[in-house]
């Protein structure tokens, strides 16, 4: 992978990369190819039904639709160093 | 040092006794912290702890866990307490309600003391890369040697003897490897039974909450007193019930060692005590044969693990942005609060990882990445289904040695030997490690995996193991 | 026209529960900033989603009335991306296996039925709610996390009024069956259409260009219409239209670019790994369909078939779901329902009207309305002491029968007194005789009216008629 691809991956998920892991990356997805290469090994794997949960097992259960009480603006926003008073307040956002 | 290395039941008979208080434990419990050197703590909760001990004066005899105190790997969310992760992005990060099995605890009342480090969100196997550095092994030499991880605060002090037990989480192998290194009791149920409600998760499927004992009981009183279905959890399993067990016995047990993965093993000493506990176990009535399994399969376990947990964490993780919480870097935009955030937030190691996971998932790659990971799971499990259709429980050695020295590189490590425990998570089934024999004083665990909802089975078949092996409450030493 | 319209449409509609879809919070988030917002709603680490039955009961009445297949195991994925507004940094919805598929909706467009196929309904969450300010945005969580329900049509649409029926018939639906507000102005609804043009005769489909921003259903037509001529203009030139996203302003009653699509969003679907399947068994199925509200297709044909009503008096009943309710129930006792139907829209929806009252918070039972029609009906006060009752009654619910006869404004059908006031009225009036001789029969409804004026309105004018043409012809 260039650089060039490395860091719009990482913008991709919003995350900044000094210049030393961006080198240390192309490492690191190297390796990642080769790991995948060793499940092409595997005979009619694409054939094969993706597996979700470990087992089968469903569920019945619905919640009902009964409120709870809510922790309240200011218990629910301060672990956020963005909230001012009830709101969550950041730079303006354009769509 | 009257009450460290004291298994719960020694402490719940000095409590049933009268010759000691839940605070005087506690006390003695909190001064051996003060003095840990092998840095396994993240937030201490030692005036909760006192405070909670003082006011248990009335003991319940029918209670195993009244008083006990224990400690809490850090990725296990407990109210008003600073909860991490061992992560940076975290810091400051204060959860407003306790994880399920928190709360069943202190319900049993038992006493959390502190947090515990771990690989940073559970990401790692070696305990090296919390945000707070290497965590040690108290075996061996001071500090030279890791404790494994991604459970490794929790494995380390539960193995100096500080508590009996502590609680940890399973996404790979994090708690049944360092129990290997530390010499543990390390507990895995089947996914389902313990609620993960309040476990930061990883990858949900492949997540679980467990124990770390010294005492193949223990773990079996932790797991009854927390198992349980949990409406706040819609993977928490409710229909079908754990079978269980009438006495322990190991007769007429069967046992499968997977050859191929035996043959891997080089440490000649590691073989042969491997061979003598064979011969023990079938000394006492159980079958125990060496079954082939494919090898393409072994050699795709760490792959299937390695893409899908890439892939899941990264989107696991994207919650943490310091927008609505979490460790806010500064920013002229949303975008850019956020990719600094991110970006000072997390280490490299997590980096490449939700980087490699975003890789895995997109469009033009998943078919090969994610998608083929998915089918090899399937391809794993059913093969190790097909096993334990005729088997109670496979058994291996947990770790094909003894707890590594420190490195400076740190993985991955793709061998099939050092990873095939993740066979356990991909289909769920309970999975416990414990200690079988000590190499030059170093530990090393067996590791037992069985039939999902067959936990009982597994703690039983362990129970006889450890008569066997007499390796019961192995601890480090205390050293005052 | 040189062009075949193809239009697709994508409906978001907001479902009535108490609490969120995945979390216990309140779900009411026209309340003060993040006071409805629980850790789940916040995404903290180690929090977990659970399913709304009463969410799932929305959907599943939503797609019986949309003729759809239910499918009987709930699965989850998760859509991933980021944006300030969705505090997981995926939105749980479901990809791969819809609760409702392959339905249709019968719409009416100038009297001609069409059938639209919907290709699926499905379950998902909103996102929390943007205030821009300035220089700011301003989070309020209160919305994050609430039901959504998203309908997917197929592209069977081919014009504005196609699309405006269709979305009108749907807005019906969900206020009728009571699990939507239905309203476009206040976001209860969302509609995004997907819009191509090919030349007729041609097979191969057009680029597709979403528009957004329609606040409500008449805006939904004019951006259709704006957008037509805008792709017709550069089809005429030989120009492709480009793939995008345009919202529609409605200052400019025009559509601009939103942004281009060069490639459609990968949102990396997966799995949602904490949400098991769910099996939704028969029973709570039908007994969810079975206890649903009647659909406004079902009030329609017993509107049309049974009470003999026609389709102008059908529309405006239906477009008020509560007047509805009220003549439905006023309907169970009356006994003729032209009568009533006449009575709701004219004199009650006048008084609606000019109060600005609902139909739900009218204090006058629909059973003692229709009790009041019945007394038009048999006679017993004629249309003007009608009215006259009505004011009177209409905000103490007091009985019509009782009252009428309290304020002595019943009706009189006393014979006799009606042809001594009709002799009366002829005998003063001669020379009218002579002219309805001759045939000029328009005097008659003056005489009958010096009746009504001598009587002060009480006697009933049909009697009254009758009985001065029966005077008139022994003259």
């Amino acid at each position: 992978m260039n650089k060039e691809e490395i860091r719009k991956l990482a913008a991709e998920i919003l995350i900044t990369l000094t210049p030393e892991e961006e080198a240390t990356f192309a490492a690191e997805f190297a390796y990642f190819k080769e790991l995948a290469k060793l499940l092409e090994a595997l005979p009619n794997i694409d054939e094969k039904e993706p597996m979700v949960f470990p087992f089968k097992v469903t569920q019945t259960y619905l919640k009902e639709d009964t409120p709870e009480e809510s922790p309240g603006a200011k218990e629910i926003l301060k672990n956020s160093k963005n909230a001012k008073d009830t709101f969550v307040v950041i730079p303006k956002v354009v769509k | 040092m009257r009450y460290l290395g004291l298994t719960m039941t020694e402490l719940h008979e000095l409590y049933v006794s009268g010759k000691a208080t839940p605070l005087d434990v506690v006390n003695e419990v909190i001064e051996a912290l003060t003095k840990d050197k092998n840095n396994i703590l993240e937030k201490t909760m030692y005036d909760e702890a006192r405070s909670m001990a003082q006011s248990l004066t009335k003991v319940e005899k029918d209670n195993l866990l009244w008083g006990i105190p224990f400690l809490v790997k850090d990725n296990i969310a407990m109210k008003g307490i600073e909860t991490t992760g061992s992560s940076n992005i975290l810091n400051g990060f204060i959860p407003l309600c306790n994880a399920e099995v928190i709360d069943k605890l202190l319900a049993a009342k038992a006493i959390p003391v502190a947090k515990t480090t771990l690989d940073e969100f559970g990401m790692g196997g070696r305990g090296e890369t919390g945000h707070k550095g290497i965590t040690y092994n108290p075996y061996g030499k001071e500090r030279t040697r890791i404790v494994g991880g991604s459970s490794s605060g929790s494995a380390s002090g539960v193995a100096s003897g500080y508590v009996p037990f502590a609680v940890g989480s399973d996404t790979g192998d994090s708690i049944r490897k360092p129990a290997s290194f530390a010499g543990l009791v390390g507990f895995k149920p089947t996914w389902g039974e313990i609620s993960r409600f309040g476990l930061f998760a990883f990858m949900p499927t492949l997540d679980h909450v467990g124990f770390f004992t010294r005492s193949v009981s223990e773990a079996r009183v932790l797991f009854e007193k927390t198992r349980g279905y949990d409406k706040k959890d819609a993977t928490s399993v409710m229909n079908v019930p754990s079978k269980t067990e009438k006495e322990a016995t190991l007769k007429g047990k069967k046992v499968a060692v997977l050859e191929p993965i035996f043959a891997l093993m080089k440490n000649k000493l590691l073989i042969k005590e491997f061979h003598n506990l064979v011969d023990k176990l079938r000394q006492a009535g159980a079958v125990v044969d060496f079954v082939p399994f494919d090898k393409d399969l072994l050699a795709a376990i760490f792959p299937t693990y390695f893409i899908l947990s890439c892939a899941e964490a990264n989107v696991s993780n994207a919650c943490l942005t310091g927008i609505g919480f979490g460790n806010k870097e500064e920013g002229a935009s949303y975008e850019e609060i956020v990719a600094n955030t991110r970006g000072k937030g997390f280490s490299s190691r997590i980096k490449y990882r939700l980087m490699l996971g975003q890789y895995a998932l997109k469009k033009e790659n998943r078919n090969e990445y994610y998608d083929r990971a998915q089918k090899a799971r399937r391809l794993i499990v059913e093969a190790v289904d097909k096993v334990l259709e005729n088997y109670d429980v496979i058994m291996l050695p947990a770790a094909p040695n003894h707890a590594p020295t420190v490195d400076k590189q740190s993985e991955p490590h793709s061998e099939i030997e050092n990873n095939f425990m993740a066979i356990a998570n991909f289909g769920g089934n309970p999975s416990l490690t414990l200690p079988y024999f000590l190499d030059e004083g170093l530990p090393l665990g067996v590791n037992l995996t069985g039939k999902p909802f067959d936990d009982f089975n597994v703690l039983n078949i362990a129970l006889k193991i450890e008569e066997i092996t007499g390796l019961y409450n192995l601890h480090a030493g205390l050293k005052s | 026209m040189k062009y075949e319209v193809i239009i697709g449409l994508e409906i978001h509609i907001e479902t009535k529960t108490n609490t969120k879809m995945f979390s216990s919070a309140s779900s009411l988030f026209d309340a003060p900033a993040n006071s409805n917002v629980s850790v789940v709603d916040m995404a903290f680490p180690g929090t977990l989603p659970t399913v709304n039955k009463k969410a799932v009961q929305n959907a599943i009445m939503l797609g019986h009335a949309l003729n759809m297949e239910i499918d009987d195991e709930l699965h989850f994925d998760r859509k991933n991306y980021f944006y300030s507004d969705l505090p997981k940094g995926y939105q749980i919805t479901q990809q791969r296996r819809p609760i409702g598929s392959n339905g249709y909706l019968d719409i009416y467009v100038n009297d001609t039925k069409k059938r639209i196929r919907i290709e699926r309904i499905h379950m998902e969450e909103d996102t929390a709610k943007q205030i821009h300010l300035g220089e700011v945005t301003l989070i309020d969580y209160n919305r994050a996390g609430n039901p959504l329900v998203e309908l997917v049509t197929e592209p069977d649409l081919r014009s504005a009024d196609e699309a405006m029926a269709f979305v009108e018939a749907v807005r019906e639906i969900v206020t009728f069956l009571e699990i939507s507000d239905g309203k476009m102005e206040e976001g209860s609804l969302r509609c995004d259409v997907n819009i191509s043009l090919r030349p007729v005769g041609v097979s191969k489909f057009g680029n597709k260009v979403e528009i957004k921003n329609m606040n409500s259903i008449s805006n939904i037509g004019k951006a259709i219409e704006t957008e037509i001529k805008r792709q017709s203009e550069l089809l005429d030139k030989g120009l492709e239209v480009e793939s995008e996203t345009r919202r529609y302003d409605d200052a400019l009653k025009d559509t601009i670019t939103m942004r281009k699509k060069d490639e459609s969003v990968d949102y990396r679907y997966i799995p949602e790994g904490n949400i098991l399947p769910i099996s939704l068994s028969k029973e709570f199925i039908d007994t969810t369909i079975r206890e649903m509200k009647e659909l406004p297709s079902v009030k329609r044909e017993r509107y049309f078939e049974e009470f003999k009503l026609n389709a102008h008096e059908v529309n405006i009943l239906l477009q008020d779901k509560d007047l509805t309710s009220y003549f439905d129930e006023a309907a169970r006792d009356v006994k003729n329902y032209k009568t009533l139907i006449n009575w709701v829209i004219g004199e009650f929806s006048s008084y609606l009207n000019k109060e600005g009252k609902n139909a739900k918070s009218v204090a006058l039972s629909p059973q003692n309305t229709s009790k009041l029609v019945n007394l038009i009906d048999n006679g017993t006060i004629s249309n003007s002491q009608a009215r006259e009752l009505f004011a009177h009654i209409i905000e103490t619910n007091e009985d019509p029968e009782t009252k009428a006869k309290a304020l002595n404004l019943m009706q009189v059908s006393d014979t006799d007194f009606i042809l001594s006031v009709i002799n009366e009225v002829i005998n003063e009036n001669l020379n009218v005789i002579d002219d309805i001789k001759a045939g000029k029969d328009r005097a008659m409804g003056f005489l009958v009216g010096q009746v009504m004026k001598k009587t002060k309105g009480k006697v009933n004018p049909a009697l009254a008629s009758k009985l001065m043409k029966q005077e008139i012809d022994k003259r």
